[in-house]
């Protein structure tokens, strides 16, 4: 395994580490950044699962987006949101030329997500998408279980208690809770259920596999296995997808155990892609 | 502590990566202990003072990523070079977190300061370290032969007991920020981690033994310790050591741009910058 740091992209703005396999390269792996941590990723996940990918023969390439990180901003940037798919695309030009691969899997935890997510749809080269805490879709069964799955345990005098400091709230605030500043504050407002709904299918139409996770950081957006299949009953795209809800990992994969699980879960994943496309090359 | 005395001549420096870029990644030290730092120079012109930043450990590198980042900026407007760089099983570096050794991440920091030296070509160091890398610097200026100009320590750990405490609390405060609900049985408070990073034995025994004592053996022409209290500073600083006390709430191992901890400081950025370029 070797890690080779560079700056690439049409200004050599962005900064990014590569880590080649010790043999050989099969499909790109690219680990879009998560919010404003640095290409390490939360608590280093990053460095594990890049270096894990390489152990089982898949160059990856970790990087900073524009004004993130050690990357600059560059002189032509666009708006936040096409930078991103501008430097997914930069991030695997770099990749390509440094491993010689040509096809790429690309995924992320949160504006990581979206950013793979956008870039998906747009870029050829990319052929299987994962996406952590990407976007969310609540339905009242979300609803209606955010506020069992809160009360589950506690006794008939903490739920009093819990009423009562509710109702003695301000009326403004009624209906914030202790959880909601915070979980708020890590995932992003997901675009319209249609939007979403049609820039999927446009992803799965090219036979793009998508892996979607979601965490137990989110539970005022998603708290249940069949959320999603729930929200979007009869889209096609249900169908080509494959969705998987674990509330035992966070958002920010901060225990060591959670990183464990989460890369065993992505490696698991990628290496059936990675036989998927192997398929199509000899078709 | 092992005893620490000439580091590694730096490779060649390759022409190809010091171009007119301003921000230059790099991989030196050793082939089996490779480091990662980031080079920050002035358009142009050989800087007279570098700076070398040491990092903190775990979350709180990971938090002050940003903080450093913007530092080293401002410093390079003001003519200086500055590098920032990960020790070994940290960040970009290679090596795992089970490679994790105080006495090591001293001779990183003198390996990082020999490559400052030579791919900027700047005279004199001063070394910037904040938490556990303010104690990392100012232990590693004891054993360097040709040392830092000046040493400047941010809320250095000067009670590694207390410190390894405060590790447990906020790990156990991440856990309950990042879960809506915590998943049974998780355990909140594990000896051997602290927010995802290892804690395994001998580093946890390395840093049990840091107390305000270690301060007598930092050596430089210039020492600084920018502490919220002087109290334990007080009791062991080394004569040219200069106390500064300087009150914030920067919450050093807070999730990145959570709540009301700003991502970069700027009464931190600004008082950093003004006691370094006290310094010359």
């Amino acid at each position: 395994m070797k890690e080779i740091s560079d700056v690439f992209g049409s200004e050599r703005h962005l900064v990014g580490t590569v880590t080649m396999p010790p043999q050989g390269g099969r499909l790109g792996f690219v680990i879009v950044n998560a919010g404003v941590i640095h290409r390490i990723g939360p608590h280093r996940w990053h460095v594990k699962l890049a270096r894990h990918m390489a152990g089982l023969g898949f160059p990856s390439i970790r990087f900073d987006p524009a004004g993130l990180g050690d990357s600059r901003v560059p002189r032509d940037a666009a708006s936040f949101k096409e930078q991103a798919v501008r430097d997914v695309r930069d991030a695997m030009d770099h990749l390509q030329q440094v491993s010689g691969v040509r096809e790429f899997i690309v995924g992320g935890i949160c504006s990581g997500a979206e950013n793979g997510f956008n870039a998906a749809l747009t870029d050829p080269r990319i052929v299987g998408l994962w996406m952590l805490d990407g976007f969310a879709f609540p339905t009242a069964r979300t609803r209606w279980r955010r506020y069992t799955l809160k009360l589950r345990g506690m006794s008939a005098a903490q739920i009093m208690a819990r009423m009562l400091h509710k109702l003695a709230a301000p009326a403004g605030r009624r209906g914030a809770t202790a959880e909601a500043p915070q979980a708020s504050q890590k995932v992003g407002a997901s675009p319209p259920a249609e939007e979403f709904a049609g820039k999927l299918q446009a992803i799965v139409d090219r036979r793009v596999p998508v892996y979607i996770l979601y965490s137990g950081s989110i539970v005022h957006l998603f708290n249940y296995g069949e959320q999603l299949h729930e929200r979007f009953a009869g889209r096609p795209f249900l169908r080509a997808i494959e969705v998987l809800y674990r509330p035992d990992i966070d958002h920010t994969v901060t225990t060591r155990a959670c990183q464990a699980e989460l890369t065993r879960l992505l490696a698991q994943w990628t290496m059936g892609v990675a036989a998927g496309r192997m398929g199509v090359a000899a078709s | 502590m092992a005893t620490i005395t000439r580091i590694a001549a730096a490779r060649p420096v390759r022409a190809a990566a010091l171009g007119s870029e301003r921000v230059i990644p790099l991989r030196f030290g050793q082939p089996q202990r490779e480091l990662f730092g980031i080079l920050h120079r002035p358009e142009r012109g050989a800087a007279g003072t570098g700076v070398l930043v040491c990092n903190p450990f775990g979350q709180e590198a990971v938090r002050s990523h940003r903080l450093f980042r913007v530092m080293a900026e401002r410093l390079v407007r003001s003519g200086r070079s500055a590098m920032r760089f990960d020790y070994f099983g940290t960040g970009d570096s290679a090596g795992d977190e089970d490679d994790a050794d105080l006495d090591a991440w001293q001779h990183d920091i003198l390996q990082a300061h020999a490559e400052l030296l030579q791919r900027s070509g700047c005279g004199r160091v001063v070394w910037v370290g904040a938490r556990l890398g303010g104690t990392l610097a100012l232990l590693a200026s004891a054993h360097a032969d040709a040392g830092p100009a000046a040493v400047v320590a941010w809320d250095p750990i000067l009670d590694g007991r207390s410190y390894l405490g405060t590790l447990a609390r906020d790990h156990e405060a991440a856990l309950k920020v990042s879960y809506s609900i915590l998943p049974p049985g998780l355990p909140l408070r594990p000896v051997d981690e602290a927010m995802g990073f290892a804690l395994h034995d001998r580093l946890r025994t390395q840093i049990a033994a840091i107390t305000p004592a270690l301060l007598q053996q930092a050596r430089a022409p210039a020492l600084v310790c920018i502490t919220r209290g002087i109290e334990g500073v007080a009791m062991a600083a080394p004569e040219p050591m200069r106390q500064v006390t300087f009150e914030h709430a920067f919450e050093w191992t807070s999730e990145e741009a959570i709540y009301t901890s700003p991502l970069v400081p700027a009464d931190g950025l600004k008082m950093l910058v003004e006691q370094i370029e006290a310094l010359g």
